[in-house]
């Protein structure tokens, strides 16, 4: 084996998910099957969402005249404009991760490879990995556009193979130019925590932003004519002028519908010539001389503040620990407060998406059952961050222990925290749910205490079982990447809980609707029964789950071990 | 090395018959293992890697359950009443595990609030710790920034803010520059004068013979010498302390390790 096959061996094996064990346990093949479900569910989704949209938008007419082969390009388009937007982003971040975070250069730099082998088999390990990226995105796309408008054809699935292996390189030729930069800035925000935490905001903001348009833009595909009405004059001559200098996005699109054929795969050619050069030039020029020397000095700090003492009581000082480790490392910052904020949104939109379809439909209000099933469904989905309360202290888990603090204590102050993020998510959504008129407040409030005890019963869950079985991060700065098994089994058990309690609502309205009017009154009441008794009883049952032999297990607790 | 002093003062630190075996290991890391440190000692713990010292002091310090025997620390039993003894010590690891989002400052601010030191101390304390350790401004920075000596540093400071009447030390000259080296041995010194008590584990007997009076050497667990250097010497006149210590912790009297 060279070299090259060497290298590209090693960087392929590294971009597969760890496992701890070369057996598959239960637990990782339950993620396993859980991750494939959930990446099939949004593909699916996609799918059904983008063909409706293909169907409306090829179907509108400027002036009163349809040009189905106008829409279709500029939905192409933009479609590609996207997805290379999407592949840019994954490509800087992936190849800044190989070329200066991945910590193996400090070994392979030492031996005897040279720097062009290195370079080459780092690039190809991230080009083969944005391989499976780009076909993530460009055969749904291009599969439902084809099916949709009737035009599947050999030349339009040959071409969607051949789009896949080419739209990596692209992004990957930019990536490099600016892979440099982008990783003093990733580094310099990710030391400062006001930056980290501004910058984490801002994506959140794009995140609610995005989620918000796709909920729109599915509540108005339920009704074509309010589509229509969006797509007005004005806003398509901005997407018809946007469409036709999308470089080379536009290219892209008319390769596939077979427009401009001989000039669009010419400039194409040139592009990804001009890409592959570039970015191999530049990356060649920086990797070995940064590895070396640039990338190990000290970030500087914007304000260095006077030291200054602050007297907090025992369990505050433990809070604050949480907060500041959370705070100041981008992924968790995300994990916890990002989705945090975000939750009541998303249980916003999809209880109004959701409620509108049962009424158009079924003519029913199910308001107080669905408000209360979505804000269960993604408070748990939020509290996943618990599964990693104990094992993002990595190795300082253990000198923790010889702090004069008893397990309760170091426990407990991590429950709070999560929990209070977690309650102010709740809060945030039974509000706009309480205000929005979706939800009575009576409602909202039954809502806010089933949320809250499910919380609690996931809080406890989550930790006592990373504290059976931590996972403990072996970077410097403590870290978890990967999602481990205790994510999986929390996920698993949560939306088990929610789909059980949101069964039952669901089972009791129609019970209601059978039994008509008369019954509501009463079947309300046992709604609210089944909202509350069941988080009850959950929570009891993992309080005596995290309470059992908890001593114990964490007189145990070793990161060696 | 009990003695009358039991009658007197209160050990800093007792173990008695200390067994320590890890899950699926064939025999125990630490085995019937008693010592006993009183204040103003320092006592150097020596053993060559695997010998049990790091083991030894996980158990002392509350960092791993042991199988059998007991500790008590400052008249704390680590088993009974673990959050009163941990009250009464100081622990700087062999890893210089430190919470590395915080920065030096908030870090020693975290150890003074655990410890409950009131302001008016840690500010006092603070001044005295930064002579010998001298952060400097980089108190103000990320942990994350520091080097390997920096956070060893941050670590030993950590410890000694609540003024520990026992402050134990893995391997804690490692990554220290000569100069710091010194500052914290003459600062050790002076620290165990004032009625505090040292124990820091050790692979190189010539440093520990500089610092303390006394050594415990271990070997596959076992105690195997617990002597006062001044009587050992006087003892064996013109002994090597590096080939007698090799030969108390090898079979065949050479490092292999």
């Amino acid at each position: 084996m060279n070299h090259y096959t060497l290298l590209l061996k090693k960087q392929l094996m590294d971009s597969l998910p760890s496992r701890s064990s070369k057996k598959l346990s239960p637990t990782n093949l339950m993620g396993t099957i859980l991750t494939g479900v959930l990446i099939a569910g949004i593909v699916a989704a996609f799918v059904f969402i983008f063909a409706q949209f293909t169907k409306t938008y090829t179907a509108i007419k400027i002036n009163r005249v349809p040009d189905i082969a106008a829409r279709q390009y500029e939905l192409m388009s933009l479609a590609y404009f996207v997805l290379l937007a999407v592949s840019l982003i994954s490509s800087l971040n992936r190849l800044c991760y190989t070329l200066f975070e991945n910590s193996d250069i400090n070994v392979l730099i030492t031996m005897p490879f040279s720097s062009l082998e290195l370079f080459l088999a780092k690039l190809t390990g991230v080009y083969i990995r944005q391989l499976f990226i780009s076909a993530l995105f460009v055969l749904p796309v291009n599969l439902t556009f084809f099916v949709t408008t009737d035009s599947v054809s050999v030349y339009n699935v040959l071409m969607t193979f051949v789009v896949t292996l080419i739209l990596p390189i692209i992004p990957l030729g930019v990536a490099s130019v600016i892979v440099l930069p982008y990783y003093y800035v990733k580094r310099f925000i990710s030391s400062h925590y006001l930056l980290s935490f501004m910058t984490v905001t801002l994506i959140m903001v794009g995140f609610c932003m995005l989620y918000a348009s796709v909920f729109e833009l599915a509540g108005n595909l339920l009704n074509a004519g309010k589509l229509a009405s969006l797509f007005n004059e004005r806003l398509m001559t901005r997407i018809q002028r946007f469409a036709a200098y999308d470089y080379p996005a536009n290219l892209l699109a008319n390769v596939m519908l077979g427009r401009n054929l001989g000039k669009s795969i010419g400039i194409l050619i040139a592009i990804l010539v001009g890409a592959a050069a570039l970015g191999g030039f530049v990356i060649h020029a920086i990797f070995i001389h940064v590895s070396q020397v640039g990338l190990s000095s000290r970030v500087p700090q914007l304000v260095r503040r006077k030291p200054h003492f602050v007297r907090l009581s025992r369990t505050g000082n433990l809070i604050f620990k949480e907060f500041t480790t959370v705070l100041r490392t981008p992924g968790y910052s995300y994990m916890y407060f990002t989705t945090a904020i975000i939750m009541p949104l998303m249980a916003y939109y999809s209880a109004k998406l959701g409620n509108q379809l049962v009424l158009n439909l079924l003519n029913i209000n199910v308001g107080f059952e669905l408000c209360t099933f979505l804000v269960l469904l993604y408070s748990t989905l939020t509290n996943t961050f618990c599964s990693t309360g104990i094992s993002r202290d990595g190795y300082m888990a253990m000198m923790q222990k010889t702090l004069p603090y008893s397990p309760s204590q170091v426990l407990w102050a991590k429950m709070i925290f999560g929990g209070l993020v977690s309650e102010l998510s709740i809060i945030a959504a039974c509000i706009a749910l309480a205000a929005t008129g979706l939800e009575q407040p009576v409602d909202a409030l039954i809502t806010f205490i089933s949320a809250t005890l499910l919380s609690v019963a996931q809080l406890a869950l989550g930790t006592r079982l990373d504290l059976n079985r931590p996972h403990f991060s072996k970077t410097d700065d403590g870290e978890i990447k990967e999602a481990n098994s205790t994510v999986s089994m929390l996920i698993v058990i949560g939306l088990a809980a929610v789909v059980l309690i949101g069964g039952l609502l669901l089972s009791n309205t129609v019970r209601s609707l059978i039994g008509g009017g008369a019954a509501a009154a009463t079947d309300k009441a046992l709604s609210y029964v089944y909202a509350l008794c069941l988080p009850a009883a959950l929570l009891a049952g993992a309080l005596t789950f995290f309470f059992v032999g908890l001593k114990k297990v964490y007189s145990n607790l070793d990161t060696e071990g | 090395m009990a003695n009358d002093n039991d009658q007197l003062i209160m050990p800093a630190l007792r173990i008695e018959n200390l067994v320590k075996q890890y899950p699926q290991a064939t025999k125990p890391a630490v085995d019937d293992l008693s010592m006993v440190c009183y204040p103003g000692e320092i006592v150097g713990l020596l053993g060559h890697n695997g010998a049990g010292k790091s083991t030894t002091l996980k158990c002392i310090t509350g960092m791993l359950p042991f199988s059998s025997g007991k500790i008590t620390i400052n008249g704390f039993d680590i088993r009974q009443n673990p959050v009163k003894a941990k009250y009464t010590f100081g622990f700087v690891s062999d890893k210089h595990d430190v919470f590395v989002k915080m920065t030096g400052m908030q870090y020693i601010n975290f150890m003074a609030n655990a410890y409950g030191v009131s302001v008016q101390e840690r500010k006092t304390r603070l001044e005295a710790l930064e002579e010998v350790f001298c952060l400097g401004d980089r108190l103000a920075d990320p942990i994350s920034n520091y080097s390997h000596g920096m956070r060893q540093k941050i670590c030993m400071m950590g410890s000694l803010i609540h003024l520990p009447k026992l402050w134990i030390l893995d391997e804690p000259m490692i990554g220290l520059d000569p100069a710091t080296t010194q500052r914290v041995c003459k600062f050790m010194t002076e620290y165990a004068e004032g009625g505090n008590c040292i124990l820091f584990s050790s692979h190189n007997i010539s440093s520990v013979q500089k610092l303390c009076k006394r050594a415990v050497i271990i070997s596959g667990g076992v105690k195997t010498d617990d002597f006062l250097f001044e009587d050992f010497l006087k003892e064996h006149k013109g002994i090597d302390l590096e080939q007698y210590f090799l030969s108390r912790t090898t079979k065949d009297g050479t490092d292999n390790n």
